[in-house]
Order: C-alpha cells, then structure tokens, then sequence
C-alpha cells in the first residue's frame, strides 16, 4: 500500500514539474539571428581542400577575394581597392584597401596574398594556369604588390575573380603555407563574419557572427562583388538530413531560409501567410551524364553516340520535377543556357530521343553486348529519379545494363576507378556541376579532353585538347565565343559527357527577410531580418 | 508435490493432444498461406512493376491504379504484392535464425553456465556493431543481395536475443520442478526441452515477432544503400521509405504496404500465441482466471 | 558482489579489443575512400591521390593499425577526417541528444509498458490484452516516420505548442530540453511500449501457474496487488533485460526519428560516419557503444538477483 501511494506520488509530482517546465519554457527566437537551411552538409570548412559546395559558399561567409564576380558576370576589385595594368600588359600592380584586417584584427598584408594564390595555384586549374603565365609576384610595400606575367595574358583578373571552386580566398600568411592537401586548422579570414568554433558541430549546426574588423566596399553588392554589409548579428547554419523536416521547420518559423526545396513540397510552402519560395538562379546546375572512356563499350565513339541517342532528357527531368517545369530548362548548351556562350549547334540528338537510331548505331558499332554498370545513387531523390529512367532508355535501346544502386558517397569512390568494371570499375556516372564552373570553357571540365590527366571519365581527344589550348590565348571576346561554340560542337560528336536538363536553384524563404542576393553562390551579407 | 513437479506442468501427451485449436489460429495460417501464394505468384502474374511513367508519378488510388502511383509513377499495388517475397524472406530468415541461434546460445549460457562468461562477454561486443556497417562489409566478401542482408540484420539481434533467453532461464532455473528435476537426475537436455524451453516460449517469440518486423522495415535502410532489394525488386520496406519524403502529398505510398506489414506482423503474434497454446497447457488455466 | 562487479569491468578489455578488431576490419573490408569525399565533386583523380596519402589510406592495414593502435595508447581517439575536430568532441556533442532522448523514450515506455502488460496477462484473451496486441502491432508496423510527421503536424505546423524540430541542451533550461523530447519521445515510445508489454504479459503468464500463485489464488487472495508483488517480482528478470535492451538500442541512435525530428544525436553521427568511411570517428563510436553497452548489460544482470535471491551470478 506504502509502495502505491508513493508511486502515485511521484508520478503526479514528476507530472506536475514537467507540465510546469513545458509552461515556462519562452521560445527562444527574439533576436537578431538568420537561421538557415543549405543544401549538403558543412563537415570540411577549407575551401582549398574540397570542391564542395557547401564548403565554397560557406567560404565566402569568412573569407575575402581580391576581386570578385558581379550580378553581370564582370570581375570587379573587391579586396584590391585600385590595380594598374603596365602597358606592356605584363605587371599588375594591386594595391589593398585601406584598413584591411583579419577577424584576428591583424592587417592583411601582400605577403599574406602572395602566400594564399600560391597555395590556390597549387589545386585550382585556372590557377595553374595562371601559375604557368607567371614570372613572379612580389611586395611592393605593406599593401601594395605586383604579379608579373612571362607574357601578357587577358585572363589574369579573371583567374583571380574566379567565383567558382576553387575560389582564390585571400588567409593569412601562417595559415595559406599549410601544405595544398593537408586541412587548414584554424579559421581566420577577412570576410563579413567569422565562425565561432566553439558552437561548431558538423553534421548538426555552424554558427557565425560579424567580423568586427570587416570594412566594406562603398558600392552596392552585386552578386560576389560590391559592399558585403553584414546585417544580421549571427547566423546558424542548420543541418536537415530530412526535407520534409525542414519544410516544416520554414513554416514554424524555425528557420528563416531553405535551400532546394524539392518540387513536389513547394505546394506547402505556397500554402503558408509567412513563408514563400522563389527561385534564387537560374543557372543552377545540370544533370551531366558521363561515360568511361577507358573500358569498353563507351571507349568506341558510336555507342556513347548510341546512348546519348536513347537518352530522353524530357522523360529525366519530369521524373524528379513532376508538372513543375518552371523549375527546369531543357537546354541544349554545353555552357548553360542563360550563360554567354549558350548555343544549340550539334545538339540534335542531345535534345531527341531516338531509341530506333541508337538501336542501328548500336549495332553499326559492333556492340556485343557488354555489360554496362550504370552508377545509381539512391539516398539523392533526384539522382535517384534521374538515373532510374536513364537505366530505362538505355536498356530500351538494348544496351546489357547492370543497375548499380549504391549511396553517393560509394560512387564517389567507384568512379575514381578506369578499370574494368569487374574490378570496381564503371561504365555510366551522374554528376551535377554548377551553371558557375561549367559556364566557361576553363573551369568546365568537360571540355579538356586530356585522357587519363583529366576528369573522371577519360575523355581523350586532340581537338579538344586544342581548342581548350586555343580558348586560353584567345584574345578578344569574340574569339572565345567562337572557339566555345566549336567546342560544344566536337563535344557533342565524341560525347566528353551529355547534359540532361538545367535545373534552377529553388529557396524557400521566411516574408521576414530583405535583402538577399540572388545568385548561383549562395550570400548572406546584405540580409536583414524583420521582427 | 515434488515428483508431480518433477514431471513437469508440461505434458508431451497433453501437448500431442491439443493441436492448435482455435480459430484465430486457423485464420492466421491461411494467411500466411495467402502471403506465400501472393510471394511466389504475383511477379508471374502481375504486369509490369519496374518500368517508369514520369507523366503518372504520385497519382492517387484509382480504378487504373488500385494504391496509387510511387515518385516515379509505377503502381504500388504491383509494387507491394511482388515486394511480398522479399520483405517475408528477410522477415523470416532474419527471425528464424536469431530465433534459432540466440535462442540456442541463450538457454545453453543460461543453463550451464560454463563458458556464460565468454559468450555473454562476446555477444556485449557484437551488440555494438551497427548493422550498416556490417552491410557494407559482408556486401564487398558476399556481394550484394538478400542473403547479406539478412546476416547483416540478424548478427546485431543475435546478442539480444541471448540475453533476453538467458535472463528468462536463469529465473526458471530456480524453480522448484526444475531443480527437483536436477535433483533426481533428469538429463539435462530433457530438462531444458520439456521445462525449460516451453516456459522460455512466450518472451520468445514475442522477441521473433517484433525482429522481422523490424528486419523487414531496417532492409529498406539497406537498400538504401545498394545492398539490400534493388528498384527492380521492390520490398515493403523500400516502398515505405521511399514514401517518407512524400508522406504529406501522397500518403498512399506508405498506407498500403504499411497494412500489408501489420496483416503480417498480427499473424506473427497469433502465431506465437497459438505456438505457446500448444506447447503449454498451463495457459488453459491461465484463461479462465 | 564487489568482486562480481570488479571481474566484469576488467573483461571489458578483451570485450573492446575485440570490438576494435573487428571494427577496423569491417571497416576496411567495406569498399569506398573517404578522400574521393574529401576532395569533392570536381577534384582530379591526381587531387584525390594526394589526399589520400596525406591520410596514409595508402599504407598496409597493418601500419594503419599499428598508427591507430600507438594514438589510442595514448588516449587519443584521433581526429574526423572530414572536419578535423578530435573525434572524442564529436561524439560528446551528440551525447547528451541522445542520452536525453533514451531515457525520456524509456522512462515513457515502462510506465505504460508494464502495467499494461500486467493487466494483459490477468486479464489474457480479453479486451485489454487484444488492446496490447493492436498497440505491439501498430508499435511494430507503422515507421516512426509516420508518427512523427504526424504529431509535428498537429503540435507543431497547426497548433504550434511545440517545435518543429531540433534539440535545445540541458544548459539552456530543463524547459527547453522536454519540449524538444516531447514530440520524438511519443514517437518512439510506441515501438517500446509494444515491445515491453507483449515481453510482461508473457513472462507473467508463466510465473501465473507457479504454486505460490495457486495457493493465493486458492485462497481467493489473487488481486493485482498480489500479481504485482509475487509474480511481477518473479517475471523480473526478462523484464528488465528487455528494457535494458530497448536502452542499449536507444543509446545506439535512432537514425531515422533522429532525422524526423532533427535531433543531432549518435545514430545520425554513426550512420554519416559509416557512410563517409570516416574511420577514425566510427572505431571512437564503435568503442563508446562497446563500453556503453558493457555498462548496461552489467547493471541489468546485477538486477536479478533483487528479483530472486537464489540467482547467482
């Protein structure tokens, strides 16, 4: 009996109390802070070490560049106050800002740049390239210094505003000489905010505040360019590993902005008084296929030909986005519709399923059916609904395919492989390169076609090798223009790759919110947030 | 008293005589005969479960289609009913050999207690090991499939299982029928089968229930991955979780092999309450208090 | 009993150097390289190549061991490969979450579990003991996905009481902290309500035939205070076992109600580590879960014998 009324006791007791907490605990939201939502997971923070994108748009949070890409795709000095060019186009002499620091509150020094390009120059193919123009750089005094070119080269400022990974952040001198490969381990930049490491949990949350250093640009901000003001006191980047979660989370208020909101949960947002969603770019990203060079059957040119032909680009893109085709572009440019060199020569069969011609080029190669491993993320949705009906065309075309449904980060791994694909190798990859890197011919690096020195998937061809050479001499606009048209021409004939479908980048937002930039790269300078 | 305990409450003649009896029991084996049939028939019958229609993804429940449409527009009916054989043989083999493995370790370290000590210490260690990265291992010696899957699934329940056996044991061990049974000097194997394993029954195969159960929904995790049911050989599992995203738009996705699994693990349950009947007759008695 | 206790935390020993063994192994058997990761989406293979000697993934196993073996020598559990931060950080980050979450989960599901497993078993083949069976069905069957986007949409998106997600620690108030279990604790305590009910009500109907139960029951004295006291006391052991492991699941991560939720606790961390081939994180999270669960298993088996005196260890 004792027994019984003393559980009762401390369950009423135990009732009470948690009841009382619940009442008493206030939603903590009143303050100054911009909650967010981004796509990915932040786990490496040096933007020198990965290609990630999270990585290189959390980057731009903490570091600074010396120049920077504006709304119009223009370089623009950003931590460089005034340049000069020599007149015989080989010096450029950059002077810093004035009142320059590092969230530390030491000056930014040209020693400290010099170090920093140099270790981009390391791991950036444009910055190798710049490496290869290069005579050498040097100090002039505690904030001017000069590179001097071998011979003049019309893409040095380009190289150095370069918006896309690698992007050529600006650390100081102790951190930048941390060798190309190995982590830097400590975080200071001379960007709008810094990160407090003491709330940094990978996975699950980073937290930055303002840099009470900062000293920004007098001009409006314009994309990466411009006045980068720091509005909001903190922002807390917040993991979801769930959609749905963090759709709901925008509608609570829990967050303030969701990037990638995918398609088929945009009606919630539609329906809510407080949020809304709109799209932040339009270049977004495509679907790449890519097919390997080094194994049989995609090393014989007509049956990458053959698939290119069964492939229904249409039939792709509506397997993730559904009715939503405002979200997507069929589009058929190697460098992205939307983008300067945007054409549509050679892309007849890019753009029409033809299943009967691939099945008669087929056999025309000679295919013998070999097996084809298609590489099939299944933990993207979208990968996964890509890949599903790409695995259908090609089978319907008769290809012998092996379905390999795996996680990304297993395909990450198998694609490093050129082997057969009995030991680990692979026929058939998906990736998604940014509209930012596959814009120009330099960061795209489908257009190399350097065999076994290049990207994944081999490419080997002497014309593209020439024609990328030829863009980087090019001398005037119109010539670039001319030479990536032809690229995408000899592109589209020996298959480097094909892109199925551009998708824009969707963000759901909180109606609190003014000020954002819209953009490929993701900002939050410039952002305030209303009560 | 003592030499009427000694015999045991449990009766082999008694048993023998009361064959699974009740109703409910019998309604629970057609099911499972109904389940079997479905499994083995529905991929020959069935039209086609595997080819995509963007143009009819997330549809609702139809006359065309009976449960609706997945993300990639292919008919969950079709879908559920061919997922039947793979979602019963990993609910199964995973039940079946945690059942039968824990089971076994569990009454041997909970009866004799020589070499407990090595076994519950070994079992400690394997209950840390996490499914997924079992997986992942035994996919790159065994390859792919369902048989790695269910090894994966089942080595983690093993280590429970024992020691859920083994704590009912060592409670039973204690009591008076079983230690006058020693003390007359019963073999300990008749021991262990006539008064042991049938009082062990109950917690049993609650345990075996609620493993396939959760085998059947974990090998969607899996698959995930690559390594368990493939998107050409669907399994409730698999259609349920790749319903998760989509479970405020198009409920129809998890609904209908969510029923198909509760059909399924309510059988189980009758199953092993229909189990119990036959090997204890105690229970008669217990139901009329 | 001290010396009970003292020789089963000794074996832990060979208990984590077996996990350790075969952890490392596993790990290394499974297919994937974590600098392809590290290096991103557009790294060249010779980028990766770099990388991964910078890890030393390209040195036999056995250097790789023998390295690891000298760090956790020195009680260094090593660092993320992919955020640099010690792994002993990480997994204190998701500690709490998750130590939180499993004992408001437990807590919940013994207080409903047993006492309706108790009624179940006095009352088998009635009402109450179909109701178990509906609840361990539904516990089973129904994802915890589906109740948790259920309850958040009720108590969160449309009433707002409670948040959507996430996880507020113990130091920034108790109220915080059972606010953000309250909603993820329901969703997981059906599955262990089920579970812990159908295990009572078995057991118990077990001890119910015992002579003592007969004689109170001759006596006309069987009431459900003796059922409690008498054959509660006796169905002890399963009991606890199985709420021990109901525990040591909990304490392993909730992956998926982690993720509902958004709760940053170990069974995300360990799934990302796992995926990730983050080697150095999964062996500190393998060893933790092997202590953990040493620590568990020892408490519940040094509970029998306050159930039943005559059981030894």
């Amino acid at each position: 009996m004792k027994f019984r009324r003393l559980f009762r006791a401390a369950l009423l007791g135990g009732m009470l109390a948690s009841v009382a907490a619940l009442a008493t605990a206030l939603p903590a939201q009143a303050d100054n802070t911009l909650r967010i939502k981004m796509t990915g997971s932040l786990g490496i923070i040096d933007p020198e070490l990965t290609t990630s994108t999270p990585t290189r748009d959390m980057a731009y949070l903490v570091w600074d560049t010396l120049f920077a890409t504006d709304a119009d795709y223009k370089v623009q000095p950003q931590m460089v106050g005034k340049y000069a060019i020599s007149d015989d186009q080989k010096t450029y002499t950059l002077t810093l800002r004035d009142g320059l620091k590092w969230s530390d509150g030491t000056p930014v020094t040209p020693a400290d740049c010099i170090a920093s390009l140099k270790r981009w120059m390391v791991k950036d193919s444009f910055g190798r390239l710049l490496a290869g123009e290069l005579d050498h750089m040097e100090a002039v005094d505690d904030t001017t210094f000069k590179l001097v070119l071998k011979e003049p080269w019309g893409m040095t400022l380009q190289a150095l505003g370069k918006p896309g990974a690698y992007v050529p952040f600006m650390m100081p001198q102790r951190i930048a000489d941390t060798p190309a490969d190995k982590a830097i381990t400590e975080y200071v930049g001379s960007g709008p905010y810094m990160m407090k490491m003491d709330e940094f949990a990978p996975g699950s949350k980073v937290v930055y505040v303002k840099n009470p250093y900062y000293v920004p640009r007098d001009e409006p901000a314009s994309f990466l360019a411009g006045g980068k003001v720091a509005k909001v006191d903190r922002i807390e980047r917040i993991d979801f590993p769930d959609d749905v979660s963090a759709v709901n989370a925008l509608l609570a208020g829990e967050i303030d902005y969701m990037e990638g909101v995918p398609p088929d949960l945009l009606p919630t947002i539609e329906a809510s008084d407080t949020a809304e969603w709109y799209i932040r770019d339009h270049l977004g990203k495509s679907l790449q296929v890519v097919f390997n060079w080094a194994q049989p059957p995609f090393n014989n040119e007509k049956v990458r030909q053959a698939a290119v032909m069964a492939l229904s680009m249409k039939d792709i893109q509506q397997a993730y986005f559904g009715d939503n085709d405002k979200l997507y572009t069929l589009c058929p440019a190697v460098f992205f519709c939307g983008a300067p060199y945007e054409t549509d020569i050679n892309s007849e069969h890019v753009m029409k399923q033809d299943i009967e011609g691939a099945k008669a080029l087929l056999k025309e190669a000679g295919y013998n059916n070999e097996p084809v491993l298609v590489i099939h993320p299944t933990d993207a949705q979208d990968a996964d609904a890509y890949m599903t009906v790409a695995v259908q065309n090609l089978r319907a075309a008769g290809f012998n395919v092996e379905d390999f449904a795996t996680d990304t980060a297993t395909m990450f791994s198998r694609r490093t492989n050129n082997g057969p694909i009995a030991d680990g190798g692979w026929s058939v990859f998906s990736t998604g390169w940014g509209g930012i890197d596959m814009m120009n011919p330099i960061t795209n690096v489908f257009t190399k076609g350097a065999c076994d020195k290049g990207w994944f998937g081999w490419a080997c061809d002497d014309q593209l090798q020439q024609l990328s050479a030829a863009y980087v001499k090019a001398a005037t606009p119109e010539e670039q223009k001319d030479i990536a048209i032809k690229l995408q021409a000899r592109i589209y004939d020996v298959i480097s790759f094909v892109p199925m479908g551009q998708n824009y980048i969707v963000v759901g937002r909180s109606k609190k919110l003014s000020g954002l930039i819209d953009g490929a790269v993701s900002t939050f300078w410039n952002v305030s947030k209303s009560d | 008293m003592a030499l009427v305990s000694a015999t045991g409450p449990v009766d082999a003649e008694a048993t023998r005589r009361r064959l699974p009896g009740n109703a409910a029991t019998h309604v629970a084996l057609g099911i499972v005969a109904v389940y079997v049939l479905l499994a083995v028939v529905s991929p020959l019958v069935l039209g086609d479960y595997i080819s995509v229609h963007p143009a009819t993804r997330l549809k609702p429940p139809s006359a065309t289609f009976w449960f609706g449409t997945d993300q990639l527009g292919r008919g969950i009916f079709e879908r559920t009913l061919v997922g039947t054989g793979n979602s019963l043989l990993v609910g199964a083999c995973v039940a079946l050999l945690a059942t039968l493995i824990g089971g076994g370790i569990g009454l041997v370290a909970g009866y004799f207690r020589t070499g407990e000590w090595v076994i519950m210490r070994l079992m400690d260690g394997l209950m840390a090991v996490p499914s997924v990265l079992l997986a992942i291992a035994l996919a790159s010696l065994l390859g792919a499939g369902l048989t790695t899957v269910i090894i994966a699934i089942a080595v983690p329940e093993i280590p429970r299982m024992v020691r859920l056996v083994r704590s009912v044991v060592l409670a039973l061990r204690q009591q008076p029928y079983v230690l006058a049974a020693i003390s007359i000097g019963t073999r300990p194997a008749k021991i262990l089968f006539r008064h042991i394993l049938p009082n062990a029954v109950g917690a049993l195969t609650v345990q075996a229930t609620y493993v396939c159960a959760s085998a059947i929904i974990t090998e969607s995790i899996l698959s995930f991955l690559g390594i368990g049911s493939t998107p050409d050989s669907p399994s409730w599992g698999s259609i349920m979780a790749y319903g998760r995203p989509y479970f405020q738009v198009s409920p129809w996705m998890i609904l209908f092999p969510g029923v198909f699994l509760s059909v399924l693990v309510l059988t189980i349950n009758i199953l092993g309450d229909g189990l119990r009947d036959m090997l204890d007759p105690r229970l008669r008695r217990g139901a009329t208090l | 009993m001290l010396r009970y206790v003292g020789l089963r935390l000794l074996s832990t020993i060979p208990v984590l150097a077996f996990v350790l063994l075969l952890a490392f192994f596993l790990l290394h058997l499974a297919p994937g390289d974590p600098a392809a990761l590290i290096a991103g989406d557009s790294a060249t293979p010779a980028q990766v190549e770099a990388i991964r000697a910078q890890l030393h993934l390209n040195e036999p196993l056995s250097t790789q061991l023998w390295i690891w073996l000298i760090d956790l020598a020195h009680f260094d559990l090593g660092r993320s490969v992919f955020s640099n931060l010690p792994v002993t950080q990480l997994i204190a980050q998701r500690f709490e979450p998750t130590l939180m979450l499993a004992i408001s989960t437990t807590i919940l599901a013994v207080l409903l579990a047993v006492p309706l497993g108790v009624i179940a078993a006095y009352r088998a083949r009635t009402g109450i003991d179909r109701g178990v069976i509906v609840l361990a069905v539904a516990g089973y069957s129904v994802p915890v996905f589906v109740i948790g986007y259920c309850l958040i949409f009720v108590f969160a998106v449309q009433l707002h009481w409670l948040p959507v997600q996430g996880y507020k620690p113990l130091a920034e108030g108790l109220g915080g902290t059972l606010r953000s279990l309250v909603l993820p604790t329901v969703a997981l305590a059906l599955l262990y309500v089920g579970l812990i009910a159908r295990v009572t009500r078995a057991t118990m109907l077990e001890v119910l035939d015992e002579d003592y139960i007969r004689t109170a029951r001759a006596k006309g004295a069987l009431t459900l205070r003796v059922l409690c006291i008498h054959a509660l006391k006796n169905a002890g052991p399963p009991i606890v076992t199985v709420i021990g492991i109901g525990f040591a699941s909990l304490i392993g991560g909730v992956v998926v109600t982690e993720t509902v939720f958004n709760i940053p606790g170990l069974g995300r961390l360990t799934a990302e580590a796992v995926l990730r081939r983050d080697y150095p994180l999964v062996q500190g999270m393998l060893l933790t879960f092997a202590v953990m669960l040493v620590a568990i298993n020892l408490v519940v088996d040094l509970t029998y014998p306050l159930f039943d005196p005559r059981i030894r260890y």
